[in-house]
Order: structure tokens, then sequence, then C-alpha cells
């Protein structure tokens, strides 16, 4: 039976691996839209030496095609920094948090805008769509997350090519989402985190001519990184050989990481010796500096423009906002929101009266913010500086900022960034050249003229963006051919199962004279010669319909958005249907002595509900993910903003008290009847370390030691119950065991998430092991647990729902930006790449892996003591409801290809699919080998 | 007492039509508020979707239909009841 169940599992995980495969690599492209230029790509080989500087070669170069209207631009990137901070909200009463910069653009000597970023909201990504006017396709995000070298053509590679030189001082970057969890917690000394990348540098390798980099960041560091900067703008504005200036600024990223949006700064994390809990105010000082540099940088170019006619561009802009916790990566309103501010600089008019825009609420006197896309920044800023579009832009340039040039260049610029988007839609040039048909008519005004054109390229930059991807559709057929079998094979594997159950459970009835059981017992299904017929068991087709019903929820985005809520009501209603079971056998026409023993039954299995009930409801208030309900917070931002960090870490006391009390008690209670010799005992050490986290993480023996003495001293205590003395001492053995990686998986959960999820952490414990429980207890029966196929069938797949509950109560979302990063490098050297996944993945699933381990622990005991069939059931009912997922959704994704949230819903939760898949494979896999190893023990399974 | 709640609500086995009239459309109502919270996660922004709108418009809803069905049940019921007296 194994052997067969090993080959059918083995069969689809080859269907799945390289259905998924296919699937994957089909539709997802590489790359939407990509102008393949007839010139060569520069490489690193070809470019020339100068100075020590390199500076690519390239073949075609002409003039510009429109006077630049400055002569060297001076990029300042705030990170992070969302526009509503820096220009206020006239609706919140926020008030400007860059005074300076804020005053330029209200009285008309600067330009402001509020751009809207593209997810996902990390820095690399968003210095490309700055420099290069690209978005990254989804399949750009999945696999070069962290790519090296732009490819596409940037502003940089025209400066490069027009012979600009170009400085970068000070712009170490580690990787954009390699930092501290919102509240700080459990955070690393910083110099061992990670190694500072220099991601200018590393975008564009060969372009710059300076640029000092610090090698090593400290990641908590909110002020020397921007110092660093600081101290080189003299240096560079004094120097002036350069033609483009990148300042790039982390400080306000780094605030917002650690202590939020509105932030201030909790006094534990100075590391100085002062008692206390007050809170150091720490984004407005940042705000003001950065308002400070941008007035220094100002006032020097003024000078030079009035010594010497230097017409300067000081560009502020952002890459990415941040959430109110500090955190980005998604797409919400706060992460896209960025702002850009044009300071001309000139000895001339200022800008605005330059451009000629009257100012729009005339009585005040104050210029408005305009809004634009954070891709039209590229076209913009290459047309003002004299340069040509990057030929991989989708953007539009920002029309106010035409007005610098007089009527007629206004028209050519248009035109050149219409003929650049054209040869995006068309690279063979098929259609009909764009500037003639704009030219179509010499005689028309030339105002009418522009607002046609610069309509045409507006809506062939929208057009660009929404455009759908081009995919072989024969491939993605296979491969979700694949997958489809992998899960209709899993789905059938699933069904024997059942089967298995439905025939083992009539059996069983037949010989224990139960009511419950009885009414319901089906007669003894005819085994078809190929197995037996998958219809035959009402518990496992009425289950089926079920799973079917709540797999479509996945075609609604809101629904998936807000899966956290979504599976919270179905785990509530699976939870309330048990309930009513359990009731409706409550007084019974059984006989009057079975009665009191069914009583009791009823009730244990009442106040389970209740109790499984009440922790989740409290889990479930920890975190309030999802797009809808976003700023309703949940009491782990309420602790963060209302607890001082002292009565935070009582609380977090509390809640390890009441997590070893717990652990004390399950691990011994399945310790109880062991009687170790010195050698046994230190072998069941090792072996659980093992079973923990195959013995690597040194923090997992510390739990497990823990674990696995304290038991030993009060084993002996506590009451016995019969059902014990029945289960044979390797399943003790295995208990044990079991229970000890269980507590120790806990206690690792609760050194590496951050302190405000503790109390989740122990609530989620406790829920395990009760809804484990709860879905073992058979309502069904009276004194001794007879079989209710109903519970069997429908349990497991409850218990792996309660795991990706879990998954959310903790924090997790279907969105990358709430993988907690921070939990890497806890407790390892930052060379440990293996480590740092391992330890992202453990702290991320821990939900799950608690509830699989607590539900598999229970069969175990369960089978062991007379009830068969549960134990494969339970090992492979998650692993058949994924897999049924995963097929399930690859369909739902070639129906909804052309779907508006194709890219930012379903393809990234269809990722999260194929990751629980993975996870449950390996959760299949520890337990088949734990079975195993029962086995070889002498102990029969099925 | 709890007995008639635990067979009308538990077990929805209801043994007289006074029974019946007050099991099904009770089940509908439930039923209905259930089906109901569906909606709430929705991003369509209407009125109707605020909690407790569309769970207790759902309730009023699934109350009016199973009252229909429970007067459905209640004709077969009584007729075979007729049909087993007869007999």
């Amino acid at each position: 039976m194994l052997c067969r169940r090993h080959a059918l599992v083995l069969l689809v995980v080859l269907l799945q691996v390289s259905g998924g495969a296919i699937f994957i690599t089909s539709f997802f492209p590489a790359r939407t839209y990509w102008y393949r230029q007839s010139e060569d790509m520069p490489r690193h080989g070809s470019s020339t030496n100068l100075n020590g500087v390199h500076l690519p070669k390239f073949n075609k170069e002409d003039s510009a095609a429109i006077d630049p209207q400055y002569d060297r631009l001076i990029l300042m990137v705030i990170d992070g920094l969302p526009s509503e901070m820096l220009f206020g909200n006239g609706n919140t009463n926020l008030s400007p948090g860059m005074p300076f910069t804020s005053q330029l653009v209200t009285d008309g000597r600067a330009l402001g805008y509020r751009l809207q970023a593209a997810a996902p909201t990390v820095t690399l990504p968003r210095l490309k769509a700055i420099a290069a006017g690209v978005i990254s396709s989804f399949a750009d995000v999945l696999w070069n997350f962290a790519a090296a070298e732009l490819l596409e053509d940037s502003l940089l590679r025209k400066m490069a090519a027009r012979g600009w030189r170009m400085v970068v001082p000070g712009s170490a970057l580690s990787l954009p989402m390699f930092w501290l969890h919102e509240d700080g917690g459990w955070f690393p000394r910083t110099e061992q985190v990670l190694h500072g990348d220099k991601t200018w540098v590393r975008l564009f390798p060969s372009y710059f001519a300076r640029s000092s980099v610090v090698d090593d960041m400290y990641v908590a560091d909110t002020v020397e990184v921007d110092a660093n900067v600081s101290s080189k703008i003299e240096f560079e504005m004094d120097t002036s050989d350069w033609q483009l200036l990148v300042l790039h600024y982390l400080g306000v990223d780094h605030a917002g990481h650690l202590g939020g949006r509105y932030g201030c700064l909790p006094s534990h994390l100075l590391h100085s010796n002062r008692a206390g809990h007050f809170l150091l105010p720490l984004m407005a000082p940042k705000l003001l500096e950065m308002d400070g540099v941008v007035r220094g940088i100002h006032d020097r170019a003024l000078r030079a423009a009035r010594q010497n006619g230097t017409r300067t561009l000081l560009v502020v802009l952002s890459d990415h906002g941040m959430t109110v916790s500090g955190g980005h990566g998604g797409s919400t309103s706060q992460e896209t929101d960025t702002a850009a501010v044009f300071i001309g600089v000139t000895e001339g008019a200022p800008l605005c009266d330059a451009l000629g825009v009257p100012p729009p609420d005339g009585s005040a006197g104050r210029y408005s913010v305009h809004s634009g896309r954070q891709v039209d920044l590229a076209p913009s800023l290459a047309l003002l500086m004299g340069l040509h579009i990057p030929e991989d832009s989708i953007g539009a340039v920002l029309p106010e900022l035409l007005m610098l040039w007089p009527p007629a260049t206004q028209l050519a610029a248009l035109q050149a960034n219409a003929a650049q988007l054209q040869r995006l839609h068309a690279p063979d040039g098929q259609s009909p050249d764009v500037c003639e048909t704009l030219h179509a008519n010499p005689h028309e005004d030339l105002a009418n003229a522009m607002q046609r054109c610069l309509r045409h390229v507006q809506d062939s930059a929208t057009g660009l963006q929404s455009s759908s991807t081009e995919r072989s559709m024969c491939w993605v057929g296979v491969g979700a051919a694949l997958l489809l079998g992998g899960g209709l094979l899993a789905a059938l594997s699933w069904f024997q199962e059942a089967e298995l159950v439905a025939a083992a459970s009539s059996h069983v009835s037949s010989h224990v004279s139960s009511p419950g059981a009885a009414s319901k017992a089906a007669p003894v299904p005819r085994l078809a010669p190929w197995g037996p017929t998958p219809f035959a068991s009402d518990g496992g087709v009425m289950v089926a319909v079920i799973v079917v019903l709540y797999t479509c929820r996945l075609a609604s985005s809101s629904l998936v958005e807000e899966e956290h809520l979504v599976s919270h009501f179905a785990v509530v209603t699976a939870v309330l249907v048990q309930a009513r079971r359990a009731l409706a056998t409550l007084p019974g026409a059984a006989a009057a002595s079975e009665e009191s023993a069914g009583w009791g039954t009823k009730m244990r299995t009442l106040g389970l509900v209740a109790a499984v009930l009440a922790t989740g409801r409290a889990a479930r208030a920890w975190h309030s993910g999802g797009i809808k309900w976003q700023d309703t917070g949940g009491v782990a931002s309420w602790q963060l903003q209302h607890l001082s960090s002292g009565v935070m870490l009582a609380l977090q006391l509390v809640w390890i008290a009441a997590a070893m009390i717990t652990m004390t008690v399950v691990v011994g209670n399945a310790a109880r009847h062991l009687h170790c010799t010195p050698q046994g005992w230190l072998r069941h050490c090792v072996t659980g370390a093992l079973a923990v986290a195959g013995g690597a993480i040194a923090t997992a023996f510390v739990a497990l030691a823990i674990a696995s003495i304290v038991p030993h001293f009060v084993g002996s205590v506590g009451p016995t119950r019969a059902e014990h003395d029945e289960v044979p001492w390797p399943v003790q053995h295995l208990l044990w065991q079991g229970h000890s990686a269980l507590a120790s998986l806990v206690v690792l959960t609760l050194l590496l998430s951050p302190r405000s999820n503790t109390g989740a952490v122990v609530l989620l414990y406790a829920q395990a092991l009760l809804a484990a429980e709860l879905w073992h207890a058979s309502p069904a029966g009276s004194g001794t647990d007879t079989f209710d196929r109903w519970t069997i069938c429908a349990g497991p797949l409850i218990v792996s729902t309660m795991g990706v509950d879990a998954f959310f109560m903790l924090g997790g979302s279907n969105s990358f930006g709430t993988v907690d990063f921070s939990s890497a490098f806890i407790g390892i050297s930052p060379e440990n790449k293996a480590g740092a996944v391992l330890l992202i993945a453990l702290n991320a699933y821990a939900g799950p892996l608690m509830f699989a381990m607590a539900s598999a622990l229970s069969a175990i005991h369960r089978s062991a003591i007379g009830q068969p069939g549960r134990l494969v059931m339970r090992i492979i009912s998650p692993w058949a409801l994924c897999s049924f997922e995963l097929s399930f959704f690859c369909l739902l994704l070639v129906a909804l290809r052309d779907h508006l949230f194709i890219w930012s819903v379903f393809a990234p939760k269809f990722v999260y699919t194929c990751m629980n898949t993975i996870m449950s494979y390996m959760g299949m896999a520890i337990s088949l080998w734990m079975t195993r190893l029962w086995t070889n023990d002498g102990l029969r399974i099925k | 007492k709890s007995e008639a709640w635990i067979r009308l609500f538990a077990r929805s086995s209801p043994e007289s039509l006074p029974e019946i009239a007050v099991c099904i459309p009770g089940h509908g109502a439930i039923l209905g508020a259930w089906l109901g919270a569906w909606v709430i996660p929705l991003d369509w922004d209407r009125p109707w979707q605020v909690w407790p709108n569309s769970c207790v418009m759902g309730a009023i809803y699934g109350y009016a239909v199973a009252s229909v069905l429970s007067c459905i049940v209640s004709a077969l019921y009584s007729n075979n009841k007729k049909k087993v007296k007869e007999t």
C-alpha cells in the first residue's frame, strides 16, 4: 500500500514540477516590451579608461534634438519620502515637513509633483523607473528582484553618450527590503547585518566618474548615512566638473523603518544606559535636515548662476512612499505616493515666471502641486537636459514643464516623445510614422496641434503601460494541463483514502454498537479492480464539493486581497458546524448507561469549540491585513503606539510564561510513560532536535534542551487516563519527541518574531493544540471514540485551513511586502545565506507548521489507540488540498489573463500558492519519514 | 426544553407543523446572514456592503425564501400524514 502511495506521490511531484516550470516561464514572460536597439549594448569590456573612469563607447551620437534648458542636473533622491510629508496635506491638516522646499513650490519658484509609483515599492525597481522610465514586469520582480546592471536604455546612458561626467557621493544602500521590522524588536547589531550594496553604482556600473560609497552600512543609523552624503556636497558644488550629481539620502527611509511614518524612536534602541521610556522624535528633524540640504544646494547653485551663469536643475524626488508603520513594498496609496520638485536655478526669472503659469488658485498666490506618474520623470528630464528620451521609457513628458520652451520647440519635444513611444509600440516600423500623422495639417493652429500631440503621447504611454503581454498560449496550455493532471491525481488519491476510511469505518461500526455511527454507517463498498469507487463515501463527496466551492474564492481579486478574513470565516464556520454536530447527538436515543458518558464527550467538544473560537478571535486581532481595512490597525500596532517598551517587555514575559507552562504540561503529558535510561534520553534529545531544524540552528537546541529537561522532572505528576496505557511505548516515544519539536518551534518563533507578536504566537500555539484535539474527538461517538467520516475527511482539511489562517494572524499576507526580512540574520552570520533563508521561511510559515505538527501528533496518538486510517488521511490531506488549489488556480490565471489585477493580485497569490504547495510537500515528507520510522519499530499504521 | 431546541436547530428534524414553521425559516435566516457576509470584503464600495447591512438583508431574504419553502414542506407533511392515517 505504501509503495503505491509513494509511486502516486512521485508521479504527482513530477507532473507538478514540470508543469509548474513550463507554466511559469511561459505565463510570466521575461519582459513585456523591449525596444531592440540596432546598436550594440554597452559592455564593460568595450569601455575606455579615462583617468580611471570607465566610459562606455557608443556608436551612434548626434546632436541634441532640443535645446537644453539647463547645464547640469542634480538628482537628490530622498528614499521613502511620501509627497504628503513633503508638501503637507490640507485635508488632514498635516503641515509641510519640508517648509523651504514646499515654500519654493507655493511661491512658484519650483514645480511640485505628486507622482504615482508602480509596485513593488522598493528602491531598486523604483530607481529603474526613474532612470529609464520602465515599469518592471512581474517576472522581472520575480526573477531578478535584486537585478544588477540595468540593461534598458536609460537617462544615464544617454548622458554617457553625450560625454557627461557623473558623480554619486555616498549612496551606500543595502538590498532595499533588508531593513528593520517596524517595531525594531529583535534586531541584530547592524555592522554584521549586510554589506551595503552600492545601488547606483551597481545599476550603472561604468558610468560614474566619482563615486564614494560606504561599504558597510549601519541600518539602524539615520545620521551617519546622510552626513556622509552631505559632507560631499560642498566639494562637489565647488568642483563643478560634472553634469550630473546624484545624491541619495537614506535617512528618511531608515527613520520610517525605525519609528514609523510619523515616528518616534524608542529609547531602548539608543544602546545607552539611560533609564526611562521616553521617545525621541525621529521623522520631523530628519525632514528638516533634508530641507536644509535643499536650501544649501539651492543657495550654492544660485551663487554659481550669478557668478558664471551656470544653469542648474535641482530635482528633489523620492523613490517610494511608506505606510504608517514605515514599511513599503506593496501597492497601497501611501506607498506609491512619491514626490518630485523641479527647482530650476538660473540667473533669470524664477521657474514659474519663465513658464508663464499663472497661480492656479490666484487669490492666495499659491501654486498648487501637480500630479503625474513616476515613469514620466525620465522623458521630462531627458528633454529638459537636451538629451534623447531613453528608448525603453513608457512615460509621457510632464505637460507643465513644456512651457519652458517656445511653442515650436514644445511641439518638437512632444513629437520626439511620440516618436519614441511609437518605436516601442511597433519596433519594426510597420505603422505610419507618428510625426507625419501629426503633421497632417500644416495650417493647423499650433496650440491645437500641441493639444492633439500631447493627448496622443499620453494615450500611447497609458496604452503601453496597460498593454497585455504576449505569451505562447501553446506552452501555457501544456503547463496548465500538466499541473491539472497533478492536481486531479492528488485529489484522486485523497478520494481513495477517504474510501479506505469509509470501509474501515463501517468495519469498526459493525463491531462497536454505537448509535451515532451505526445510523450513518454505509454498507461496505465493493472494491473496484483499480481501487475503491470514489463516490461510495458520502463524507468524502460532500467535503470535496465544499472544497471546490471554497476554491472558487480565488476568482475574486477582493477575496484574494482579504484572504485573511475569508479563511477565518471558513474556519469559524467549520468549528461552529462541528459544535452543532456535537449538540445534535446530545441527549441521544442511546441507552441510559451510555448517556452520561456521551454527555462528557459532548461537553468536552463544546468546551474545545469555545476555546478554539476564543483563541482564534484573540489572535486575529493582532494584525489587520488586507487592503480594505488596512488603516484600522491591530493589537500589534496599538502596542507599538501606546505602550512603552517596559510595559511591552513585561507583557512579553507574561506571554512567554504562559507558553512555557503550556509546553511543560503538553510535553510532560507525552513523556509521562517514558522510562529513560541516560543513553535513551540523549538519543531522544538528538533525534528531537533533528526533527526541528536538521540540527543546524543553535536556538533550537537550546529550546529543545529546555523543553526536554522540564518534563523529565514534572513528568510523573498529573492524572492518568486509561487510554494512555493502551499507547505502545514507541508511540509514546514518538509523541514525546514530536511535542518537544513543536515546543522548540514555538520558542524559535518567539525568538525570531518582533516583540509585539509574542501574544499572537502563544495564542496560536494553544489554538493548534486545541484544534488538533477538536478534530480528533469524534462527536458522534459515545464513550469510546468511534468513527465519524465527516470529521475524518474534513478535519485535516480544516486544520490545514487553520494553518493558513494562522499565517495571516502572524502578519503574513499575499503580498511580498509583509515578509519579515529582519528575522533573517538573527543569531547567524551574514555570510550564511542558507541559514538566513531557512530562518525567514520558518518565521513566515510558523503558523502553518505549528498546526501541521500538532495535527500530525494528534493523529499519531489517536491511530495508535485503535483508529486506523486517520494517519494517512491526515498526512495527505493538506498536500491534496494544496495541489488541487494550485491546478485550479493555474486554470484561473489563464482565464483571467487580461484582468486588471492580474499582476498586482493574482500573480503574487499564484507564487504564494506554489510556495504553499512546496511547504505541503515538505510537511508530507517529514510525516512519511516519521511514520516509516514507526513501521520499522514494528507498529502498523494503516 | 433544551431537547426541542436541539431537535430543531442542531438535528434539523421538526416533528410537527408548528415546528416546521419555526425550524425552516430559522435555518433560512441563518444561512442568508452567512451568505450575506461574503460580499463585505468585495471592493465595490456600495452602501449595502457595510457591516451589518448585507448580513441583515441576507437574513431577511433567507427568512422570506425559507418561509415559502416551509409552506410547501408543511403541505407535503400534512398530506403525508393524512395518507399514513388513511392506510
